[in-house]
């Protein structure tokens, strides 16, 4: 039997058991967001996840229900709206006015067409949201694709976390989708839905539990 | 029909091949049918990891199509130099598996059904082009005490957390802790002798 010589040092006894997957889940989040800050923590990972990766050997084949990958596919790359022909119709109509209408029925129905960014979900929540991110009109489109809209007395109070900084709240999620201003979205920035009382956070800081999450990809 | 298991690929004594790394590399360009091709070489393995942590079939389809959304977002995360294919996959389904399982409200299911399961399947020394390293990992779990072996294997495999742990060998929370994490500290010594 071999004993342990010397103690792990405690980030890489953390890293280790992120991989494992003991850790309890305040904790597990804590190592998530160290992953996401810090790279020196994220090789330690990458380090475990590497020397424990031949026990996932064991792990056995289940063929997933047909029809699986084409739900992936429906989120991820939504089919063009109909209306979209109808706008271009409409603008092939010409007329400086029409073209306005246009114009407007086109910026309207591509919007939900721009590239979706992030997907933010929460443990054992069913509120779904999908980010997409129009670069070009500089605006964020977010979705609530599944879940019910809050109670009443409440709102879901959305934030803007660039990597390594503070939140910053950019909205309220009512209606089931919500346009936002947004003059850039590097990759690495977190989107955050936390439950607030009615108006949003009363401080400006989040006060209500975290719902979800997601990380722009890139 | 791709080998997706572990490694993928074969080896030939040469530079080792990894072609669910070139598929994520694909994907990481929005290629929409590399992805597709990724989802049938790895959908399998990750759908049974899912089952596997999850107990839940109906969840896990649905984190199964959460850990997809993620590869074809985070693709372009993905560093060759820093690991295989299959090895960043494997993380990724089983990291949201684990944490939707600790996100369960108290304690449903869990601990019990995975005590049932038996954790000491064929050990990895099965594997393809990952068969150096396989039986560099079984050579250093021989040399663990076989509690701490199969507790680390009942880990990494079902999702057991500390406290599943620390019920199923009658010890309290801290003292499986610090068990475990010497059984890692030996593992990892004699990974790097």
């Amino acid at each position: 039997m071999t004993e342990a010589t010397g103690h792990m040092p405690e980030r890489d006894a953390l890293a280790a058991e992120y991989v494992l997957g003991t850790l309890p889940l305040a904790e597990r989040l804590t190592a998530e967001a160290l992953i996401e800050s810090d790279a020196t923590f994220r090789a330690l990972v990458e380090d475990w996840q590497t020397r424990l990766a031949p026990l996932a050997e064991d792990y056995e084949d289940v063929t997933p229900p047909p029809g699986l990958f084409r739900k992936v596919e429906s989120r991820l790359f939504p089919e063009p709206e109909p209306q979209r022909r109808a706008g271009w119709v409409w603008g092939a109509l010409t007329g400086l006015a029409l073209a306005l209408v246009a114009a407007v029925v086109i910026s309207l129905t591509l919007a939900p067409q721009a590239p979706l960014v992030a997907t933010l979900t929460g443990e054992g929540q069913t509120l779904t949201v999908a980010a997409r991110y129009d670069a070009a009109g500089k605006e964020l489109i977010v979705e609530r694709t599944a879940g019910p809209a809050a109670e009443a007395d409440k709102d879901y109070e959305l934030w803007l976390i660039p990597a390594g900084k503070s939140a910053v709240s950019i909205g309220l999620v009512r209606e089931a989708t919500l346009a936002i201003p947004v003059e850039a979205l590097p990759p690495g920035t977190t989107l955050a839905i936390t439950l607030e009382p009615r108006g949003g956070s009363p401080t400006g800081v989040a006060t209500g539990p975290l719902l979800v999450a997601g990380v722009i990809g890139g | 029909m791709p080998t997706a298991a572990g490694g993928g690929g074969v080896a030939d004594g040469v530079l080792p091949e990894d072609p669910i790394a070139e598929l994520i590399a694909a994907t990481a360009r929005a290629d929409r049918s590399a992805f597709r091709t990724l989802y049938d070489a790895a959908g399998a393995k990750l759908f049974g990891i899912c089952v596997r942590i999850l107990k839940d079939r109906s969840e896990a389809e649905d984190a199964v199509q959460e850990v997809f959304t993620r590869v074809w977002l985070n693709a372009r995360r993905f560093d060759r130099t820093r690991g295989r294919g299959m090895t960043w996959l494997i993380a990724i389904a089983r990291n949201h598996a684990i944490d939707r399982l600790r996100a369960r409200p108290a304690r449903t299911a869990g601990a019990e059904e995975a005590a049932e399961i038996p954790d000491r399947q064929p050990g990895p020394e099965a594997s393809a082009v990952a068969a150096g390293e396989a039986r560099r990992i079984a050579d250093c779990f021989a040399t663990l005490d076989e509690g701490r072996a199969d507790a680390i294997r009942g880990a990494y495999l079902s999702g057991l957390s500390y406290d599943d742990l620390s019920r199923r060998h009658g010890v309290p929370l801290n003292t499986m802790r610090s068990w475990l994490r010497r059984g890692l500290q030996s593992l990892k010594e004699c990974l790097e002798a």
